[in-house]
């Protein structure tokens, strides 16, 4: 994968560009990780999985996201978001590292090994374990 | 997603093809899916209604042709506006049988899983094990404390399906990108 990252054809920027780019690729991370576990999901596991199985709340989150997005794509064009130059060494430490603590904590954590089931969710409504607000009120 | 350039699953499968600004985006999200996961209690406190099943009022095959319908409408509103704009909306080859092609693997997840295909549940996991690995005084949070989340905390990594597909997510578009530039070096080699 570093070897992926070092190849890959990035545009060279100046210095202030890369930063505001960088720094609109972590509070757009931020905000989707916060709104999708708001959300109960981002584009597939609240859109997608919520229309297809038939739940209203998958063309809520569409609808919501869609003036998001159009305010997003309007403070797009102050933060150059072509890609930095590959970190290579940062790219292959990261990923030397993930690949070591996820096979320490596997070693190191119980493995049910079994799918989720219902006992899982007993008095959730959603597999995040959100309760009903129905539920809620009692 | 237009700040970081991608969702969810975007995420995952441009940092698999290499990109070290998705790294970033990455490390975020997983941040701020854990601090939405402390925050969520509250908002639920909120109020709101139960889900809207189509299939509670229609019946399986009923929700699904109201899905459909859906769908259909959204199609439709879509390729109005497309036109309206004078933008492209005919979708290549590729992308179709590559849609049809995740429409089948999200299926498959689903019978694995005996969930609906999950990303970010995946990433709130991966910062809930950082943040107690790092901090020993982590309080999970009501939501991380309830029977799924908590399983998913307590086991390894590899057990939750959610994160077994973001895994396998990162790797997959990794390999497609190796075979991307395999067919390229090859059309240059070959000029």
């Amino acid at each position: 994968m570093a070897a992926t990252a070092a190849s890959a054809p990035f545009a060279a920027q100046s210095v202030a560009a890369a930063e505001i780019a960088l720094a609109a690729a972590a509070l757009g991370g931020l905000l989707m990780g916060w709104g999708a576990r708001l959300g109960f999901g981002c584009n597939i596991g609240a859109f997608v999985g919520g229309v297809a199985s038939g739940s209203l709340h998958g063309w809520v989150w569409f609808a919501a996201a869609l003036p998001g997005c159009m305010i997003g794509i309007k403070l797009r064009r102050c933060s150059d978001f072509r890609a930095s130059r590959p970190m290579r060494t940062v790219y292959a430490i990261v990923f030397v590292v993930a690949f070591a603590a996820l096979i320490a904590q596997h070693l190191t954590s119980p493995s049910s090994g079994r799918p989720v089931s219902p006992e899982d969710f007993a008095g959730a409504c959603a597999p995040c374990g959100a309760p009903c607000p129905s539920v809620q009120k009692k | 997603m237009q700040l970081a350039n991608g969702c969810g699953s975007g995420t995952l499968y441009t940092v698999g093809g290499g990109s070290g600004r998705m790294l970033i985006t990455l490390a975020f999200f997983i941040a701020g899916s854990v601090i939405g996961s402390l925050q969520l209690p509250a908002f639920l406190r909120l109020g709101g209604i139960d889900p809207v099943l189509a299939s509670n009022y229609l019946g399986p095959w009923g929700g699904l042709a109201a899905t459909w319908l859906s769908l259909g409408l959204a199609a439709l509103a879509g390729v109005a506006i497309a036109k309206r704009r004078a933008a492209s909306f005919a979708p290549s080859r590729r992308m179709v049988l590559g849609a049809i092609l995740i429409g089948l693997l999200s299926i498959a997840v689903f019978a694995a899983g005996h969930h609906p295909w999950s990303v970010t549940f995946g990433f709130t996991v991966w910062g809930a094990k950082i943040a107690s690995l790092l901090g020993r005084g982590f309080v999970p949070g009501r939501i991380l404390a309830m029977g799924g989340p908590k399983r998913a905390l307590g086991d390894s990594i590899l057990s939750d399906t959610s994160s077994l597909t973001d895994l396998g997510m990162i790797l997959g578009a990794h390999g497609g990108d190796c075979r991307q530039r395999a067919v390229r070096r090859a059309i240059r080699g070959r000029r």
